[in-house]
């Protein structure tokens, strides 16, 4: 009888596994491919995925977006090294080389987005989910990928142009666009996400057509088509957002009346947080009086240090000061120490160390209307520019401007942006946009270096035309041979 | 019939397959329902005695003494003797031993039998077990090494891995790493692979296992066979191309019956060589003192912290961490074993209980296991089996190895300040271990005590067989085999532990995870083995089916109330837990054809198809086929008269294997959860994970082997030699893609490896007779060659401060860096030498001098050249074994010669900005330039990075012998007439007893593998210390 049972056993088992279906196993954890993009739910959740990167995009966008310019450094740190280190040291002292972890994060992360964008824009025409769901998602994905592209082009130069999704090795690799085409691809896509996608979105956080508006606004003025960059941005002011009354506040409290687009964080176990906080506290040993929880923080903190060039930009009475940077701080051993830091994200007390929630707000509306005041100003309508600052300076407690003609009141919208925005990942495209990265960087290098003896001697010796853009990483121009590296690296 | 509509890939077998299929279950049928047990217990009247002896008058142990069909079977005693109750004075005896031809002797009313048996012309009738079945070993035209259990006995080993250490050409072993039952790392010809294992494939009793081999009870075990070329290994497919292991347990023989009790204690302890030779507090607190000087003068620090300012004080105090963390263990094994056999059925049973404590302290190691081997024949046609085989193991604290990052706790424990201490004066522990200017750690005492990291492991190995005899000659098996493992996990750092950089209070955190596997296999061959006069044909064709399946879970969590509450239950916060399901299937034929003609010239030629759910649909199936033939000299007419030549074999053989070791739905592209956050709330994401590849296929191996078998007067000196020549391509890797696709990686077939190498052994007994001497010598000499990497072009990418390079036209995992030629030993050395001028560590006066290999005036990564070999030019190793009356002695050696290791650590135990302990030549160091030190060790504080970098500084020569195993073992003369014991044995075994190396590190073994990649060969980063073991014994047979 046990043979009899035996046999049979061994005999179902083996002609069952004759079928072909005994070698077609498909994962039984994870959703494939091939039955996702079916339900407006699926096209919902790709959307959402494709905001995703913009977390790891901004947890160190401060690095090429504000240690470049003259409003940050950082924190002496003897006795550190290595690429986490002397990779972000490379960048503030326009000392980088083609391989900087920093540069390749931006990099890979925008095209993770664009790889999503261009998954979901593929597929969604085609798909039969409801007309309005279609145009809002739609919408969203254009958005996104146009503004993937235009970090990419405003820090790289011209990028290979992937618009569809890559589904072989063979598709990986193409050879840079003019950055002009990228642009068109960028305007193109933005455009249509401000006639797709509503005022207001359900979800709150979702990007909006504010976003979209504001999104063309800067490529047009990165482009100097002022007139088009006027129509994008004057949209923008009637569309409901209002200065937030009080400018810490802007900063404590998530999606405000001001906000037009912010990358979002949740604190917890999640995976949903950043560490802006912990990056930007001193370098010390413990930062359980500044921060919350106890814990080591010389390898992850000293970051994007408040130069004192930057506090000295501040006029006196400005309340934005105060509430961008902290003056002194209580260390480890709780003796107080008189130095600065940036504060504008640290909102403690934090639970766990690493781990904080504040958003990142890429966009907001005195931004708008700094941007619309230089706008005016460069098409020749001083008059008209004057009162967009004045209402972002009379929120800060300050007086009406004193600059009346175009070349005072240029000057007067830098600085305003400078403060207004400092530590928001626009100080270094400002510079650049503006045509004053070299001139400013040159002068702010010879001054930074006598103020803080621990930076090196060939750092701010080296700010070219070329060093405006940032290199193709290494490792993309190890592997895809289309591509050419920028000049001077 | 429906369900052979589908196996069209296995076109042509699908009529002979159906009808044994029908036949057999007929058959069955018929005969379970005739087959009675009948046996005859009659009254032996008559009682033999005697002594059994070899040709040249040895004295035969444990040979079969058994009334011809009657299988009331003993066995000779150590003396020789035997003494057997048969039923009548003529009765015939059968008389049976291991190498020696089998004889029947009647008993012709003799009382007293003196009997001389004859050896087996070299054992040539030997049946060696192969890829489904056994064969002769004088018909074997593979490359195919059988070690005997027996012969590798009472060594004081966890692993049987470890015991077979230098017994085999061409197998290179190595011991990486300390942690009790863990370590073994084996490649055979030197298997390579870039992304995937390169382990060669198990197979125990018949099945291919999906565990881990090393919890098998060494006792358990009867032979190894390894397979090493294509043609002996090729019915194992698409993964064979790291070799095969095959693994035989002990089963009972007809006619025997014996009660075994072995077992040993030892004592474990690390050797003083190879200890990392670190300053101790007074040195230390000099050192730092110079630091601060140095610190000072830049500004760094402001005045020498008052630890430092008087170093005396330390003289004879301070922290040995190394000594802190390590202790003498003991290591104890108890194994009961019973054996019966009678012609109707046979029973083996193992019982083992083995207990390791780590000679890390806190580390322990325990295995319980069972293993009964049944066999049941119905009648003379139909034999059913059952082997059950459960394990449990358990491991304690056993993650200790990695380097400083990694969470090696040696690595940090040595790095850390001697003047801080384990252990306070009034016996209390202390929190932490710091000191000035030093990272924070922890008391790594209490990290190695407190925190806990415990593993269980329940293993059960099972097979079920049944083998009928359908027509003489011709034999149908069929087996259905059960491999399945449930392990458990559980990990508590209570808020007293920590690691480098966080020192405590820590937040307190638990984790545990559960992993259970299994794989069942279901095969079902038809063999038939016949001669047709000199014609002599063994034919097998089969089908199997393999499918495995895996549950992971993992959770974790912290928020403890406190520290005496380690369970998961107690914690508020929980991160996300993990849930993972794999699985994976094989459908496979397989079919051999054995052909000789009079033994004189082989044939041999075998195919398997292979079909795997890991493959994409343009590879589903995978063709491995392979031939071989071979001519033994001996049977020629014309050498019947060179009698001193016993046996000369030529063989040649060619196959195609294959590597399937890469994950499982590779080629499907996946979603992955890609949430994102609104407002607050978070909001389910998704996105799609990787790119599709619809032709990912196995990684082929092509293997040419040519090989010879010679030995001379009657055996008694015989020599093998192998060539062999292996193209490894399609080699699967993560190959990167552009990130401007959105992906960083696809699983693809890339790069060409060639290996080539020779492998000769000798076996000779010196002396036979009272005083026997016999003497077994390998050495093996294996070559690798890059040939092709794919899209990669002429290296694969790495890190630019990694230790190794894939190059083509170079070996295996080269050592790549900067060239050290010394010290800028002052201002003018420095202006005419060549400088690196990176912002991380530019070159000053007191620093590291690389050597400028491109000429162009600077250091920089242009200037990376290769800086070592790691693979040796030959491994060897050699037995020898001494009889004299009741003592036994056996000595093994195993080594490797020319390759270099490349000791990692010195990264962190030279480290020069003063934030770890250091060893004591750096005391040496550059000073000043009138004060320049030794050469070797570079001024501390200014510049250090550099000399971190990879550089040919920590490369030095690997070779070593290492006196793997020295056992003396005693058997005590028993009075006959006892009526307990049929013989004791004692012995002493000694482990690890020596190792012979001018390497400075702990382990020159580490040269196999870090981990198992051959990306990191050769590296050493203070893995757990492998300890010297000292052990008694006792084997004891019971009547």
């Amino acid at each position: 009888m046990r043979v009899r049972i035996l046999l049979t056993a061994a005999l179902a088992l083996s002609l069952s596994a004759c079928k072909k279906s005994f070698i077609e196993l498909v994962p039984k954890t994870v959703v494939t491919e091939a039955t996702f993009f079916k339900t407006a739910d699926d096209y919902t959740q790709a959307v959402v995925g494709s905001y995703q990167p913009l977390r790891s995009i901004y947890n160190d966008g401060y690095v090429m977006g504000e240690m470049r310019s003259d409003n940050a450094t950082y924190f002496a740190s003897p006795g550190l090294q290595g690429g986490q280190f002397s990779d972000k040291w490379n960048i503030s002292g326009f000392l980088d080389i083609t391989i900087n972890m920093n540069g390749l994060n931006k990099y890979a992360n925008c095209y993770v987005g664009i790889a999503r964008t261009n998954a979901i824009l593929d597929r969604i025409d085609k798909s039969t989910i409801d007309a309005a769901v279609k145009a809002n998602l739609k919408g969203q994905a254009q958005f996104l990928r146009a503004f993937y592209y235009f970090e990419l082009v405003q820090y790289f130069g011209g990028v290979p142009l992937h618009l569809k999704e890559v589904t072989s090795v063979a598709e990986a690799s193409l050879p840079r666009s003019p950055a002009a085409d990228v642009y068109k691809q960028v305007i193109a896509d933005a455009t249509s996400a401000a006639s797709l996608l509503p005022a207001k979105q359900t979800t709150i956080g979702m990007v909006t057509q504010g976003s979209a508006k504001t999104l063309l606004g800067y490529v047009y003025m990165t482009l100097k088509q002022y007139p088009q960059a006027e129509t994008a941005l004057t949209g923008v002011t009637a569309l409901g957002y209002s200065l937030v009354p009080n400018y810490a506040n802007i900063f404590t409290t998530r999606n405000t009346a001001e906000s037009i687009f912010e990358v979002q964080y949740l604190e917890g176990p999640q995976g949903q947080q950043n560490n802006f906080a912990f990056q930007f506290a001193p370098n010390i040993s413990n930062v359980k009086n500044i921060l919350g929880p106890s814990g080591d923080n010389k390898t992850t903190g000293g970051w994007n240090k408040p130069t004192p060039d930057l506090i000295a930009a501040y006029e006196a009475g400005d309340t934005r000061k105060a509430a961008s940077i902290a003056f002194s701080y209580v260390d480890g051993d709780d003796n107080t120490v008189n130095d600065t830091y940036c504060k504008k994200y640290t909102h403690g007390p934090y639970a766990t160390f690493n781990n904080c929630g504040d958003d990142w707000i890429v966009y907001r509306y005195a931004d708008v209307l700094l941007l619309l005041s230089e706008c005016l100003n460069e098409e020749g309508k001083s008059g008209q520019a004057i009162p967009y600052l004045n209402q972002v300076r009379a929120r800060a407690g300050l007086a009406a401007t004193a600059a009346s003609n175009q070349a005072d009141l240029r000057i007067a919208i830098a600085k305003e942006r400078r403060v207004e925005l400092a530590f928001e990942n626009h100080r270094w495209l400002d510079l650049v946009r503006t045509g004053q990265a070299i001139n400013v960087m040159t002068a702010f290098g010879v001054k930074i270096k006598q103020q803080e003896p621990y930076l090196p001697a060939n750092a701010y010796t080296n700010i070219t035309q070329n060093r405006l853009i940032f290199p193709i990483p290494q490792s993309e121009i190890d592997i895809n041979h289309l591509l050419t590296q920028n000049p001077g690296y | 019939m429906i369900f052979f509509t589908n196996i069209s890939p296995f076109l042509g077998v699908r009529h002979r397959f159906l009808s044994v299929l029908m036949l057999t279950l007929v058959f069955v049928g018929a005969v379970s329902q005739t087959a009675t047990a009948t046996e005859k217990n009659t009254n032996p009247p008559f009682e033999v005695s005697g002594k059994v002896t070899g040709n040249n008058g040895e004295t035969l142990v444990g040979v079969t003494v058994a009334e011809k069909g009657v299988g009331n079977g003993v066995a000779t005693d150590v003396n020789g003797n035997f003494k057997l109750k048969v039923s009548n004075g003529n009765a015939i005896l059968l008389v049976r031993y291991i190498g020696y031809k089998t004889k029947e002797v009647p008993v012709n009313n003799n009382a007293t039998l003196n009997i001389r048996l004859s050896s087996d012309s070299q054992s040539l009738n030997e049946v060696v077990v192969v890829a489904y079945g056994s064969q002769k070993k004088g018909d074997i035209t593979g490359a195919v090494t059988t070690i005997k259990a027996s012969d590798v006995k009472d060594q004081p080993v966890t692993q049987f891995t470890q015991s077979i250490q230098g017994k085999t050409p061409g197998v290179q072993i190595n011991q990486t790493t300390g942690v009790p039952g863990q370590g073994m790392q084996i490649r055979i010809r030197g298997a390579a692979s870039f992304g995937t294992n390169s382990q060669p494939l198990y197979v125990v009793d018949g099945v291919p296992l999906v565990s881990d081999i090393n919890n098998l009870n060494p006792e358990e075990i009867e032979t190894f066979t390894i397979l090493k070329d294509a043609s002996s290994t090729a019915l194992y497919g698409s993964r064979a191309a790291n070799g095969v292991v095959i693994i035989t347990t002990k089963h009972a023989k007809v006619g025997q019956s014996s009660l075994t009790f072995n077992s040993f204690y030892g004592v474990q302890s690390v050797p003083q060589k190879g200890r990392p030779d670190m300053m101790n507090a007074e040195e230390f607190a000099q050192y730092e003192q110079d630091v601060f000087t140095e610190k000072i003068i830049l500004g760094q620090a402001t005045s020498i912290p008052v630890e430092y300012q008087n170093p005396s004080q330390y003289a004879g105090k301070g922290t040995d961490w190394y000594n802190v963390l390590l202790r003498n263990a003991p290591i104890q094994s108890y194994n009961l074993a019973l054996s019966s056999g009678t012609e109707k059925s046979t029973t083996s049973a193992t019982l083992g209980f083995l207990d390791q404590d780590g000679v890390l302290i806190a580390s322990n190691y325990k295995r319980y296991s069972v293993r009964v081997n049944s066999e049941y024949k119905f009648n003379s046609k139909i034999t059913v089996g059952l082997n059950v085989a459960p394990t449990y193991e358990k491991l304690a604290n056993g993650n200790s190895d990695g380097n400083i990052f990694g969470g090696g706790i040696i690595q940090n424990a040595i790095t850390s300040s001697p003047i801080s201490p384990y252990k306070n004066p009034d016996g209390s522990l202390p929190l932490t271990s710091q000191s000035p200017g030093l990272f924070g750690n922890p008391n790594w005492y209490r990290v190695a005590t407190e925190a806990t990291n415990n593993t269980q492991k329940g293993r059960l190995l099972s097979n079920a067989y049944a083998n009928i005899e359908i027509i003489k000659d011709l034999n149908f098996r069929t087996s259905l085999n059960i491999d399945y493992v449930n392990e458990q996990n559980q990990q508590w750092n209570p808020s007293t532990t920590g690691g480098l950089f966080a020192p405590p209070p820590i937040v307190a955190n638990a984790s545990t995870y559960s992993n259970i596997y299994y794989s069942w296999l279901a095969e079902n061959t038809l063999n038939y083995k016949h001669n047709f006069g000199d014609h002599n044909f063994d034919v097998l064709v089969g089908y199997t089916a393999q499918k495995y399946h895996q549950n992971y879970n993992q959770e974790s969590g912290y928020g403890f109330p406190n520290d005496n509450i380690s369970s998961l239950a107690a914690a508020t916060q929980f991160n996300n837990p993990q849930y993972d399901i794999q699985e994976w299937s094989l459908a496979s034929f397989v079919s051999r054809l054995n052909y000789n003609y009079k033994n004189r010239y082989l044939i041999s030629a075998s195919y398997r198809r292979d079909g795997s759910s890991r493959f994409a649909p343009n590879t589903k199936y995978g063709n491995f086929p392979a031939v071989s033939v071979g001519w033994n000299a001996p049977e020629e007419p014309f050498m019947k008269k060179i009698s001193v030549i016993s046996d000369l074999k030529l063989r040649a053989g060619y196959g195609v294997n294959g590597n399937f070791a890469i994950k499982n739905y590779g080629f499907i592209p996946n979603t992955q959860t890609s949430n994102y956050t609104f407002n607050g709330t978070l909001t389910p994401g998704t996105s799609i994970a990787n790119i599709g590849n619809n032709n990912l296929s196995w990684e082929k191996a092509r293997q040419l082997d040519i090989g010879a078998d010679f030995s001379i007067l009657n055996g008694r000196i015989s020599v093998s030699y192998d060539y062999f020549h292996k193209i490894t391509s399609s080699l699967l890797y993560q190959i990167n893609v552009p990130q401007e696709s959105g992906f960083s990686n696809i699983s693809d077939n890339v790069a060409k490896i060639r290996f080539q190498g020779h492998e000769f052994s000798i076996n000779s007994q010196n002396l036979i007779g009272d005083f026997r001497w016999s003497t077994n010598f390998n050495i093996s000499f294996v070559r690798s060659k890059i040939l092709n990497l794919g899209p990669y072009g002429s290296y694969l990418p790495r890190n630019t401060n990694g230790s190794n390079i894939e190059m083509i036209g170079q070996p295996l995992g080269m050592f790549y860096g900067y060239k050290f030629i010394g010290i800028y030993k002052n201002q003018q050395d420095f202006d005419s030498s060549a400088k690196y001028l990176g912002s991380d560590s530019p070159s000053a006066v007191g620093t590291v001098k690389y050597a400028d290999i491109n000429g162009d005036g600077v250091i920089d990564l242009k200037d990376q050249t290769f800086i070592g070999n790691p693979n040796p030019d030959f491994t060897y190793g050699m037995t020898n074994n001494l009889y004299f009356k009741n003592f036994d002695f056996g000595v093994t050696v195993s080594g490797a010669y020319g390759g270099d290791l490349q000791n990692r650590t010195l990264e962190y135990i030279q480290n020069l900005d003063g934030v770890f302990n250091v060893t004591k030549d750096v005391a040496n160091r550059w000073k000043s330039p009138t004060d320049p030190g030794d050469g070797v060790h570079p001024r501390i504080v200014v510049g250090t990075a550099l000399a971190r970098y990879t550089n040919s500084r920590w490369v030095s020569d690997g070779s070593y012998l290492t006196v793997k195993n020295v056992t003396l073992g005693y058997t005590i003369p028993l009075n006959k007439s006892n009526n307990y014991f049929k013989s004791i044995r004692v012995y002493t075994s000694a482990q690890q007893l020596f190792v012979f190396t001018k390497y400075k590190g702990a382990n020159p073994e580490v040269s196999g593998l870090e981990g198992s990649s051959p990306l990191n060969i050769g590296i050493d980063n203070t893995s757990y210390p492998v300890p010297r073991t000292i052990s008694f014994g006792v084997n004891v047979n019971l009547k």
